[in-house]
């Protein structure tokens, strides 16, 4: 199957210099990403997958390393690169629907098209009726999808998700993880999805990676492009890959 | 849509009836306080009942020459002024120093020096200055509203959480987009406690501003009434500066529930 690549992170590493000593956060990272998958990066927590996707962003530099998007490096943010946060970040003096505009307003497209897109997404995270709400009040699951709106609204290649569920209750998680992949099917992008629950990381992944304890390196990659989807969270072959993921996962020593 | 006081929401007969009675309650108790002190003869406070009956006549002729509304007016005037002025110069001020490391770096550590001294501390000077005329008066009040508008729009800056640059990084944000999209409305809460603070701040030092010959004012009443031995004229002087000093709380309760809408539950 050919399938194009569209990001690539080669030897990312990343310390932190301060008085204190200095703390090795990735060590040596080097995966590249097909268009239009949907990538799980997957550790354990506090490994560094976060400052990963920061260097992604383009908010972090790395220490050494280069990351090529279409084939040319990327330094500092840019406009083909979107993100999901998961204190969603929403701005809590704008409307749902100015918060899901913000990407095209700083990018300064006209009021009226912004809007259209911003409509456009907030009916694909299914919010039609919330746009002049304000942010506090909405219920945490409601605030991500507008997250996930405005990610999709700024138009980008690469939607870069950082652990976006993992402040909701177990049921709303199902609930949105299940919206994620309807949305993702809807709109095809390429997504980069970090977590730290392996369950999620198979229910949504087409290739999960699995990172180390930190310093963070790639330990082992899973294709699941042999599981159907939708999902069968009982599937023989579900846990089956699950029960391996779990195996190989490195339980923090305390 | 009817409003419901979510305070008031499964709670029982008994403490609806105290949260709605409690503050007349407690002012009618005040009172009653008031009033056995200086019915007691142990000191020479005026009753409420005087205190009252004088505000009625001091609203209905001359008072030191003036109407009342006009020494109301007067001292409104000047804490307004004060207030305007700090508004205006104070918050851009204060926003600058938390926003720009360079312009810290440099009016930090004098403003810091400044800051401690007593607005009150100022008297001396401006009189030497700007003699015993208007200026010096709001100029007095302008020291003591400045500092607290300043200091709240500064840390309201600071405090902006990192998550906030951070999506407007990723979303595209330019300068001018950080500091009046995001920073700005960000440190809102802030800037708008600074004022609050400035207000009553304003009120406090209005009374030594006024010592300085003023001929008017709501603090100039005060200050006569302790000269004359008018007790009375004193406490009236009080009322009215503690009713127009809410008044002008509520009031700006309520300008910010307008100019932040978010806000509003």
């Amino acid at each position: 199957m050919e399938e194009k690549i569209i990001l690539e992170a080669n030897h990312i590493a990343k310390t932190f210099f301060s008085r204190h000593g200095d703390t090795d956060a990735l060590e040596d990272i080097t995966l590249s990403v097909r268009k239009n998958e949907f990538l799980v990066l997957l550790g354990p927590g506090q490994c560094g997958k976060t400052i990963f996707l920061d260097i992604i962003a383009g908010l972090v530099k790395p220490t050494s390393g280069t990351i090529l998007l279409d084939g040319k490096p990327v330094t500092g943010t840019d406009p083909r690169i979107a993100m999901v946060f998961q204190k969603t970040g929403l701005y809590g003096w704008k409307t749902a629907l100015e918060n899901t505009e913000l990407g095209l307003k700083y990018r300064n497209v006209s009021k009226a098209a912004r809007r259209e897109t911003a409509m456009k997404y907030l009916e694909l995270v299914g919010l039609t009726g919330f746009e002049n709400a304000y942010p506090h009040a909405l219920s945490g699951g409601m605030k991500q999808r507008v997250g996930i709106a405005r990610a999709y609204s700024a138009n980008p290649e690469i939607l870069l998700m950082d652990e976006p569920f993992g402040a909701l209750d177990a049921q709303t998680r199902y609930a949105m993880e299940e919206e994620i992949l309807r949305i993702w099917e809807a709109e095809k992008r390429t997504v980069i999805f970090v977590t730290n629950n392996i369950e999620e990381a198979v229910t949504l992944g087409d290739r999960i990676i699995q990172f180390t304890e930190r310093p963070a390196k790639v330990k082992k990659e899973y294709d699941l492009s042999c599981l159907p989807r939708p999902r069968n969270h009982v599937s023989p072959e579900f846990l089956r890959i699950r029960q391996e993921i779990a195996s190989n996962e490195e339980l923090a020593l305390e | 849509m009817k409003r419901t006081n979510p305070l008031l929401e499964d709670r029982s007969v008994l403490y609806k009836i105290a949260y709605y009675t409690g503050p007349y309650i407690l002012i009618v108790l005040f009172l009653l306080l008031w009033n056995s002190v200086s019915a007691s003869g142990r000191s020479i406070l005026p009753s409420p009942y005087q205190t009252l009956m004088r505000l009625i006549t001091v609203w209905s002729g001359n008072v030191a020459k003036h109407p009342m509304i006009y020494h109301v007016w007067i001292s409104m005037r000047r804490v307004l002024t004060a207030l305007l002025f700090s508004v205006v110069v104070g918050v851009p001020f204060g926003i600058a120093m938390g926003w720009n490391k360079t312009f810290r770096a440099i009016f930090k550590p004098l403003f810091e020096v400044i800051r401690p001294v007593p607005p009150i501390a100022w008297v001396p000077l401006f009189t030497l200055w700007f003699g015993t005329k208007e200026f010096s008066r709001v100029a007095i009040i302008t020291m003591g509203v400045f500092m607290p508008i300043v200091i709240n729009s500064y840390s309201g800056v600071i405090m902006v959480p990192e998550i906030n640059f951070q999506v407007g990084k990723v979303f595209g944000a330019k300068s001018t987009d950080m500091l009046f999209d995001i920073v700005l409305p960000s440190s809102l809460d802030a800037i708008f406690a600074g004022i609050r603070t400035a207000l009553g701040g304003g009120w406090m030092v209005l009374l030594a501003s006024e010592m300085l010959g003023a001929k008017e004012g709501l603090g100039f009443l005060i200050m006569q009434g302790s000269s004359a031995n008018d007790l009375t004229l004193s406490i009236v002087g009080m009322v009215m500066i503690g009713a127009f000093g809410a008044l002008f709380a509520y009031g700006f309760d309520y300008l910010e529930r307008w100019l932040c809408p978010w806000k509003r539950k």
